[in-house]
């Protein structure tokens, strides 16, 4: 499923009530929340059909690397892990000037949660949000339009 | 570091919820900025994002006409049959015995029979065989 198609299933989704946007969320906060949830649902599809692999999430519109299925061949889902693991580190070097980022970026691969990235890094919470957007800025201008090969 | 799976592709979608929870946590005058410093075409952008929306209005409408549709192909009622082909005395019958043993549920289109038309006999008898009230030979059932 690409970013549109996800993003045109989320609008269905609230317009037949299908998913109801509460008072007190932002609409567009919910409306990332159903995207969020329809891509899970999506990927839990794709572990389940060996067929279908999946696409990548830095390539909206399925141009980048075919990610193996759980239950791919092992030569696949080998050559999708390497494939993974340059992504990692195409994402780590544009930012060999920056170990703050870096760090924040490992941190963020681990899913470790905000409060302690910022105890381990020393950072008040006006730091974080700063080395944060950096990130995401940084990411953004090198892959305007996702991950390419 | 966290003693997390350690599996590539699961890493970079965590790292990508991250930057999606950044970019909610920013507040629109900031990304505005953060747009026109990267000089963005807002307007192209705004009209695309109204596209995609006014896109899915017009799909969710199209869906919701498809479905319709289909409630009302599965809401049509049994074709009667050979009761069709019954004389027009004969249906008559068949809903007067239904009034008969229905008292109060058919009497007044059984008082006003004779202002009846053949479509009107007919729409009443495919109510009744709807209702497994007649079967489809006309008997009661």
């Amino acid at each position: 499923m690409t970013a549109e198609e996800l993003l045109n299933e989320a609008i269905l989704r609230s317009l037949d009530g299908t998913r109801k946007c509460p008072q007190s969320v932002e609409f567009i906060k919910f409306l990332a929340g159903v995207i969020k949830s329809l891509a899970w649902a999506e990927r839990q599809r794709e572990k389940a059909d060996p067929l279908t692999g999946a696409v990548d999430i830095n390539d909206p519109d399925g141009h980048g690397p075919r990610i193996a299925a759980d239950d791919a061949p092992a030569d696949d889902r080998l050559e999708a892990q390497r494939e993974y693991k340059r992504i990692q580190q195409s994402l780590l070097d544009l930012f060999e000037d920056d170990e703050e980022v870096q760090y924040l970026m490992l941190c963020r691969f681990e899913e470790m949660p905000a409060d302690e990235i910022k105890q381990q890094l020393d950072m008040d919470d006006r730091k974080f949000a700063t080395v944060q957007r950096r990130m995401r800025r940084r990411i953004d201008k090198a892959f305007p339009e996702g991950w390419q090969q | 570091m966290t003693n997390k799976k350690h599996d590539p592709r699961e890493e970079l979608l965590r790292l990508a919820d991250s930057l999606v929870e950044d970019i909610l946590n920013t507040d629109d005058e900031t990304i505005l900025a953060e747009a026109i410093e990267d000089n963005v075409n807002i307007d192209k952008v705004v009209e695309r994002n109204f596209q995609l929306i006014e896109n899915a209005i017009v799909q969710g409408g199209k869906e919701r006409m498809a479905i319709a549709k289909k409630g009302v192909q599965r809401s049509k009622l049994k074709p009667l049959g050979k009761i069709k082909l019954f004389p027009t005395e004969r249906k008559h019958e068949i809903i007067r015995q239904v009034s008969r043993q229905r008292s109060g549920q058919f009497t007044m289109a059984a008082r006003k029979e004779d202002e009846l038309t053949e479509g009107d006999i007919d729409s009443m008898l495919e109510v009744m065989l709807e209702l497994g009230i007649i079967t489809d030979e006309g008997e009661l059932s």
